[in-house]
């Protein structure tokens, strides 16, 4: 089991790090007033890719057999034929417009720039001879030469390992190498960024950050780490790096958490799990000022909400990972679910903002992969899996994904999820980067629905039938990720919501609404609108729209779009509005049921299918939510 | 107790056990305490990576700090290099490797190629940088949910547009959706990504300046007016030189590390000795 020997090795390293004395030091943080981004233009179409993928530059990833490099990632994003780790060819049906190769800083290694031409280097004679050879064309015998210096101890002490020199060249240098030569602005956006790894006890608090920058500036800080004594497992000190790279270099970035589901009650926390306080008014400023969005659906299961904690969601139970935290030590409590997931958050985020006076929780939502294999895969007929030892093979439907004495994880139980889509003017790291920070994005579990959401107080039904929709919705109100702030008397929010299928797509089932506030006795509720569906079905008295029903074929992998329909649009005006309740409402839009990735590989491979795991699935996407302050 | 199933406790006992085992079977004057010295140059370079990360130099108690995390660190790898742990562990065999393509790769990008190169490269390679067809164009959406007479709604709605002259008209017709109904020179991977493949295609055939359609997407019906087009195009060396360039030193990359393989493969004779079950190619 390569898996476990990797999370045996992290705790190994984790335990030789609790003498290492904590140097950390208070500093305030805070992004500067100039990068706020103001008004932009207005977004002309959605950009789909991913935030959050690995490639052999990762340990973890290394040891499970990944030998793609972030080059290659980009390469494969981009709709190129790459060879995948376990020697079959990979290609993407469809090229994605964006990738961010998020490889962990901690162990992102080092490797001695040998040669960089430098004067440095050239002084050494040896140095000089290796420099002439290369230049000259005789590369291969100079190659072979300093690898024999090399196996013999003979390599020169200059070229070695001066401090301050350039004989070091960190793993850093190469990812931003492989994101500039990729990035192609207005074709394929390639952004620079890392993971933050922090995983203390095996709960996941990890964080992606993703810069607006070049690799001038990127390069000037190397990657925040976990370990002791230059890096920290608390979010606090990661929010302080963040501060200190932007004031440095003038630059911007964001942080984008993930995996709340494998945290075991602490990615959004009201008791903070490093001194066992309530969360303070910091907390919630650095928060919602550096994680302004979350990653809500990725391989390692869906993080929108779980059946416990709303039980009257006919739709919650979706690719749910509630076992334990991310190692499996320890098992899931249903009292911790309330602080791991998407919706929950949203909600205790209205609370902690009636005592702080600032919300930490007001964030957008995206979708990616968090695939270990260099390959960006979210579409259930061509999931490449979580890690290369789990790419496409008979044995992948009976295979153990991890296993401890707590419980065991199968490989069929990881989702083929997910996407990000960016509503951008264009696409390039400026534009991209700016939609996330004003949140005008969404996620879905692979399928590229677009889908645009905007609230106001003045949709009118015929706006729901203009064919220049966006035009409408920007003029009267605020795109996905706004605010709407203290209702006028007598008005009532509106919103305008239209989702289109995915072009080789699944037709859609409904569009619902999702609504989160803090009612006047302080207590969090929340309730679910049907607001747009396909057919002639009617509502039941209880609001719901029955379901849309099921064509898929088992034996087949098929499924027909004989049922729903291809593009659902509405606007809608809140029938339980109250103007003096803190709320948000966010859009969650269903596809008709459609084989799981596991009944295209039970296909593909000619064998059956354990009767645990479900057929077919209804894939989704969820909108950035709007907020409502009912003071301004 | 969770103790007990820590890999690190599994490594304290096996590495004590291993200790004792020398201490007392072994010659005991080994036992002589061995000098690490942490020399100033390595202490430069602690503070260098400290400031590589805070953009500051360490404090003394920051540096102690290093210092003393750089001797544990130092005591742990000797034993462990002792213990033989570094013998086939999958991590650190990966690791190595890596440092070996790293290596290539770097040797790989040293040759600058020459103006004469770089062009021939292009001549040869055009078809790499030939930019993607353009297209604009108005489409006119029909929902098929709910029409009982798609073809014949589309017909009707044809004839309406080619009879008028105002394209103003045209943003008035047919069922919303969240697309634009006007799109000025985009590409064609991007009518690939936004309409799918076959309308796609279908778009591009079109006559520029009058009403067409009816045109099947996996959305629907469109009915489209293309009001211009461009064919890819190859730009001029000069305008693309850093993108030849780039390719340039990919396709080098790939020959060196091949060459390079192949070159290493020499010192070694393979034998590849198959278990009963699988069969030698």
């Amino acid at each position: 089991m390569k898996r476990t020997q990797y999370y045996g090795f992290a705790l190994i390293f984790a335990g030789l790090l609790i003498s290492s004395p904590t140097l950390a030091k208070e500093k305030p943080t805070g992004k500067t007033a100039a990068n706020q981004s103001s008004s932009s233009p207005k977004a002309t179409r959605v950009y789909w890719g991913d935030t959050h993928l690995h490639t052999s530059f990762s340990m973890d990833a290394g040891a499970a057999g990944c030998r793609l490099s972030p080059a290659d990632a980009y390469r494969f994003a981009k709709g190129e034929q790459v060879m995948a780790s376990s020697g079959q060819p990979a290609k993407l049906a469809r090229p994605l417009d964006f990738l961010v190769v998020t490889d962990h800083s901690d162990n992102m290694g080092f490797f001695p720039q040998l040669i960089a031409g430098d004067p440095a280097m050239l002084a050494d004679p040896t140095g000089k001879r290796w420099y002439d050879m290369i230049q000259s064309g005789k590369n291969m015998e100079a190659a072979f030469e300093i690898i024999q210096a090399f196996s013999e101890n003979r390599f020169p002490k200059a070229l070695a390992s001066l401090p301050g020199s350039k004989a070091y060249r960190t793993a850093w240098d190469e990812t931003i190498k492989a994101a500039e030569g990729a990035n192609d602005p207005g074709r394929f956006t390639a952004f620079i960024g890392y993971e933050w790894t922090s995983n203390t006890g095996g709960n996941n608090l990890h964080r992606n950050v993703i810069y607006r920058d070049n690799g001038t500036k990127a390069a000037q800080m190397e990657p925040y780490t976990t370990q002791k004594p230059l890096g920290s497992d608390n979010p606090r000190d990661l929010w302080k790096w963040l501060s200190e790279y932007e004031k440095k270099t003038k630059g911007n970035v964001l942080a984008i958490p993930h995996n709340g589901n494998l945290s075991n009650g602490r990615m959004f926390p009201l008791i903070e799990s490093f001194n066992g306080k309530p969360i303070d008014k910091t907390y919630a400023k650095a928060r919602a000022e550096w994680e302004r969005i979350y990653e809500v659906t990725q391989i390692k299961g869906d993080g929108e909400t779980h059946p416990f904690l709303y039980p009257n969601d006919e739709f919650a139970d979706f690719e749910r990972w509630d076992k334990g935290n991310l190692d499996l030590s320890e098992s899931k409590k249903q009292e911790m679910l309330e602080y791991e997931y998407a919706r929950s958050a949203l909600k205790n985020g209205l609370k902690a903002e009636a005592q702080l006076g600032v919300n930490p929780y007001k964030f957008g939502m995206i979708g990616s992969t968090d695939s270990h294999t260099g390959l960006a895969t979210a579409d259930s007929n061509n999931f490449f899996g979580k890690v290369s030892s789990s790419e496409p093979s008979a044995h992948r439907l009976t295979a153990d994904f991890i296993k401890t004495p707590v419980a065991t994880i199968m490989d069929w139980e990881q989702t083929a999820s997910g996407y990000a889509g960016i509503w951008a003017h264009a696409n390039t790291r400026e534009a991209l980067f700016d939609a996330m920070e004003r949140k005008e994005v969404y996620a879905t579990t692979g399928p590229r629905i677009t889908l645009r959401f905007f609230g106001g107080w003045d949709y009118e039904p015929t706006d729901a039938k203009t064919p220049d929709l966006a035009a409408v919705g920007y003029a009267k109100g605020v795109p996905m990720g706004g605010d709407l702030n203290q209702a006028a008397e007598g008005k009532t929010p509106t919103f305008l919501v239209s989702a289109l299928k995915d072009p080789i797509g699944a037709n859609l089932d409904r569009v619902q609404v999702i609504k989160g506030w803090l009612d006047k006795d302080g207590q969090v509720q929340e309730k679910i609108y049907d607001v747009a569906w396909s057919g002639n079905r009617k509502k039941s008295p209880d609001g719901k729209v029955p379901t849309v029903g099921n064509t898929v074929n088992a034996a087949q992998a098929s499924y027909t779009n004989s049922i729903g329909g291809p593009a659902l649009t509405t606007v809608w005006k809140d029938p339980d509005f109250d103007p003096k309740l803190k709320s948000f409402y966010y859009v969650r839009v269903l596809q008709i049921p459609t084989p799981r990735w596991t009944t295209y590989d039970a296909k593909r491979f000619g064998v059956k299918l354990d009767p645990k795991i479900p057929v077919s699935l209804q894939e989704r996407g969820y909108s950035s939510p709007i907020w409502y302050n009912p003071s301004s | 107790m969770k103790l007990f199933r820590e890999p690190l406790f599994h490594f304290l006992i096996i590495g004590g056990a291993i200790f004792l085992l020398y201490f007392f079977l072994g010659n005991r004057t080994s036992l002589s305490p061995e000098k690490i010295v942490i020399s100033s140059p390595q202490i430069e370079w602690l503070a260098e990576g400290w400031k590589r990360t805070w953009h500051r130099p360490p404090t003394q108690d920051e540096l102690d700090g290093l210092i003393h995390d750089a001797v544990q660190e130092e005591i742990l790898y000797q034993e462990a290099l002792k213990l033989g742990l570094d013998q086939d562990d999958p991590i650190v065999r990966r690791r190595l490797r890596q440092k070996m393509e790293f290596l290539t790769e770097d040797l790989s990008e040293q040759r600058q190629a020459s103006e004469k190169e770089l062009q021939e490269f292009f001549q040869k390679n055009s078809k790499i940088f030939t930019s993607d067809p353009n297209i604009s164009f108005t489409q006119v959406y029909l929902n098929p949910e709910g029409r009982s007479d798609l073809n014949g709604d589309a017909a009707r709605l044809l004839s309406t547009l080619n009879s008028s002259n105002r394209d103003v008209e045209a943003s008035a017709l047919g069922d919303t959706m969240a697309l634009p109904s006007q799109f000025s020179n985009i590409s064609s991977t991007e009518t690939k990504q936004q309409f799918g493949p076959d309308f796609s295609k279908s778009l591009f055939e079109i006559e520029p300046g009058v009403w067409k359609g009816p045109i099947e997407s996996g959305l629907g019906m469109h009915l489209v007016k293309v009001t211009g087009k461009e064919e890819g195009k190859v730009p001029e060396f000069s305008q693309i030189k850093d993108w030849v360039k780039r390719e340039w030193l990919a396709e080098q990359r790939r020959e060196f590390k091949a060459e390079f393989l192949q070159g290493l493969s020499k010192k070694y004779s393979i034998e590849v000795q198959f278990p009963g079950w699988a069969h030698a190619r």
